[in-house]
């Protein structure tokens, strides 16, 4: 890591997945900056590296079919939250969480898609 | 020796104390126990938790365990309290003319002003007006940023309104600013082709233009009777972070006042109330009555329904003939309510005008004999039924260290508050306050328009904290708690309330300061009120400072800040006010049960 800004990390294993615009419109309506990172893992284990790696302390993990909330020091097995095969509102969701994560703020929550 | 046990059966708990006299008269205390009250004070139900007390108590006792020889029941006074609220005022929205909310992320600042029109009318709108576009939940911000940016230099758009959370994600598509509203959820009810003004606040502000009358008539152009008639609708945009008027012919936001009902007091003189004249005609009227007699409330009136009620259950519990139960006080009390404006487009609330009642009703006795009987057949122990309630709490609360006659004590229970003065002399007065802990969470709830009763009583009773990561909260002192593991994230950035075992969430979008404020304001009105005129009836000559030291007891003198709040107020008077210690070990309980052990021997 070259430059280390204050932002919310996503680490993906794939930057082109459709889902990233969800989950980037989630943290652009709370005004919260971030920054896409390709990587290879699960989504747990990528949600916990970008958590770790944020000056926020909060990261996204995504897989193509799955994906993580966690934040700094929380265990590696107990993400935020997780959602396997989510619908847009649950990656709009994701998002505005990681943001309100930062903000310090109460997450928002979504009926089970 | 001769083994005693003191039973006191109160509205919410029932208490026992056991005690052993030696044959010289000496007592030696052996347990206590509580349990909550099974059924209506003063009924037979109450047997099966004097029965669960009793045992509680035997168990304490040590072995080899010792049994009472005798029973003694206190003869309860017979009072009941209950509460109720009447809501005074209410606001109606006319002919969609207003919305005030705050959106947790609206975006753009500033005041624009324009004719309202449908997004996916854009088409037809006329070169030289000015335009706020409304954007329903089906096109998406991208769709609406593009079809806003598309018209730019053809059609003047000034502001959005937009039914989707997505303000932020618009403003920052659109290359030219607009101030933003989102999370109306009945955009389809905003009237178009209607001038409109919309006004979103800086950061951390409240709007000033909308919430200002005149405000109002700069941006629309309002003559001087309009600009009269906009007052009601700034007034309740008040406070919020972004708004928007629409200047609709007949619209208007009305206040109406309810027709609540009046409340008929017959003491020594007779006096007529209405309760929307506030709590405090409502106070002055029954101090002005006199020695209360009887009261009562209009028919069909929210107040006449609760009259009605607590006399009916009175009636029940002592099977007494209605004309002999009385309502012999109410403590009313100003209060608001947020309620939801009826016409709102996005939920908006109002704080309307309110006035808690609390009443007190009493009869001359309750049938204690019965319930003695009952538990004499069943246990095979003598029961007898001794002492009056408030004499016992007297001698009860005498066993706190530093106490001495003359002595005051202050009885705050759920239903009401009971005052009793002893004198050196032995002479003893009395009396019975309405409003207490009952009346304290039904004003939590209201002002906090929390849906659940369970909710008002917890933050009555415990602490709060807000919880600032998943490792640590910071508590309504300031002081900051670390926990090692993580919380759950249903927590994070909420207030939760401190429960001896476990951490509860307040699921309503409030502050800590603001369920602080309504929590302590709460009590204070309920509490210091009728502390200052319980010990006022039972004063020398009424004189308050003529007091002598005040011992508080009963469930809610164990409340975290009550007692100091008395103690500051009465303060005031010099009189010299603290919270009970019975028996060096039991804090303000259990003064009834023990005083009745106390009493057995002068017998």
């Amino acid at each position: 890591m070259q430059t280390n800004k204050p932002a919310v990390h996503l680490y993906t294993v794939d930057e082109t997945l459709p889902a990233i615009r969800e989950i980037c419109a989630g943290m652009e309506e709370e005004g919260v900056p971030w920054k896409i990172l390709r990587m290879d893992g699960t989504a747990r284990g990528l949600a916990y590296r970008a958590a770790t790696d944020s000056v926020l302390e909060s990261g996204i993990g995504l897989t193509a079919g799955e994906v993580a909330l966690q934040m700094r020091k929380v265990a590696e097995d107990r993400p935020l939250f997780v959602f396997a095969d989510p619908t847009a509102e649950q990656y709009r969701m994701i998002g505005a969480n990681a943001a309100r994560a930062v903000k310090k703020k109460r997450f928002v929550t979504v009926q089970a898609g | 020796m001769k083994t005693v046990a003191g039973i006191d059966i109160g509205n919410s708990t029932t208490e026992v104390c056991i005690g052993a006299f030696d044959d010289r008269g000496k007592l030696n205390f052996l347990s206590s126990a509580s349990t909550r009250t099974t059924g209506t004070k003063g009924t037979p139900d109450n047997v099966r938790g004097i029965r669960t007390a009793l045992e509680a108590a035997v168990q304490k006792t040590g072995t080899p365990r010792v049994y009472p020889e005798i029973l003694l029941l206190n003869e309860a006074a017979p009072v009941i309290g209950d509460t109720a609220m009447e809501t005074i005022t209410e606001t109606i929205i006319m002919e969609s003319s207003m919305i005030g909310h705050n959106p947790s992320t609206p975006a753009g600042v500033g005041q624009a002003v324009g004719e309202i029109i449908g997004i996916e009318h854009l088409s037809q709108a006329i070169q030289g007006r000015d335009y706020i576009v409304t954007v329903p939940e089906r096109i998406s911000y991208e769709a609406a940023a593009e079809l806003l940016n598309a018209v730019q230099g053809m059609v003047s758009v000034t502001g959005a309104i937009l039914q989707r959370d997505e303000a932020v994600l618009v403003y920052n598509r659109l290359r030219r600013k607009i101030p933003i509203l989102d999370e109306v959820a009945k955009l389809s009810q905003i009237p178009e082709h209607k001038q409109a003004a919309v006004e979103v606040a800086l950061p951390g502000q409240t709007i000033h233009m909308l919430s200002n009358p005149y405000g109002i008539a700069t941006l629309l152009n309002l003559d001087a009777e309009e600009t009269r008639q906009v007052m009601p609708i700034a007034k309740s945009l008040i406070g919020k972070r972004s708004a928007v008027v629409i200047k609709t012919p007949g619209g208007n936001v009305r206040e109406n006042v309810l027709p609540a009902g009046e409340i008929y007091i017959s003491g020594d003189s007779e006096q007529t109330v209405s309760i929307d004249a506030g709590a405090e005609s409502i106070m002055a009227a029954v101090h002005e009555a006199g020695t209360v007699r009887d009261i009562a409330g209009q028919e069909n009136s929210n107040v006449g329904h609760m009259l009605r009620r607590i006399k009916g259950g009175m009636k029940n519990v002592s099977g007494q003939a209605e004309s002999s139960i009385r309502i012999t006080d109410i403590l009313a009390v100003d209060t608001l309510a947020p309620v939801q404006i009826s016409g709102a487009l996005a939920g908006e609330t109002c704080m309307e005008k309110a006035v808690g009642v609390a009443a007190m009703v009493k009869t001359s006795q309750l049938p204690m004999r019965e319930i003695a009987d009952r538990l004499q057949a069943e246990l095979g122990i003598e029961v007898r039924v001794a002492g009056v309630e408030a004499v016992m709490a007297s001698m009860g609360a005498m066993t706190t260290p530093g106490t001495k006659l003359p002595l005051a004590i202050l009885d705050m229970g759920g239903g009401s508050t009971d005052a009793a003065l002893v004198t050196e002399e032995g002479r003893v007065a009395v009396t019975h306050q309405a409003g207490a802990g009952e009346l304290v969470t039904m004003l939590i709830q209201t002002e906090l328009g929390l849906h659940s009763r369970i909710t008002a009583e917890r933050i009555k009773r415990y602490p709060l904290a807000k919880v600032e990561s998943l490792f640590h909260i910071r508590l309504e002192s300031g002081e900051i708690r670390f926990f090692e593991e993580p919380l759950s994230p249903r927590f994070f950035g909420s207030v939760v309330l401190l429960e001896p075992e476990e951490m509860v969430r307040i699921e309503e979008d409030l502050t800590l300061e603001q369920i602080v404020d309504v929590r302590r304001g709460a009590k204070k009105k309920v509490f210091i009120t009728n502390a200052l005129r319980a010990l006022e009836i039972v004063a020398p000559e009424h004189n308050l400072r003529r007091v002598p030291n005040v011992v508080l007891v009963g469930g809610s003198a164990e409340d975290f800040e009550i007692p100091e709040m008395l103690l500051e107020e009465l303060a005031n008077y010099r009189v010299l006010c603290g919270r009970g210690n019975i028996r060096r070990t039991e804090g303000p309980r259990n003064a009834v049960a023990t005083g009745l052990v106390m009493s057995w021997w002068s017998e």
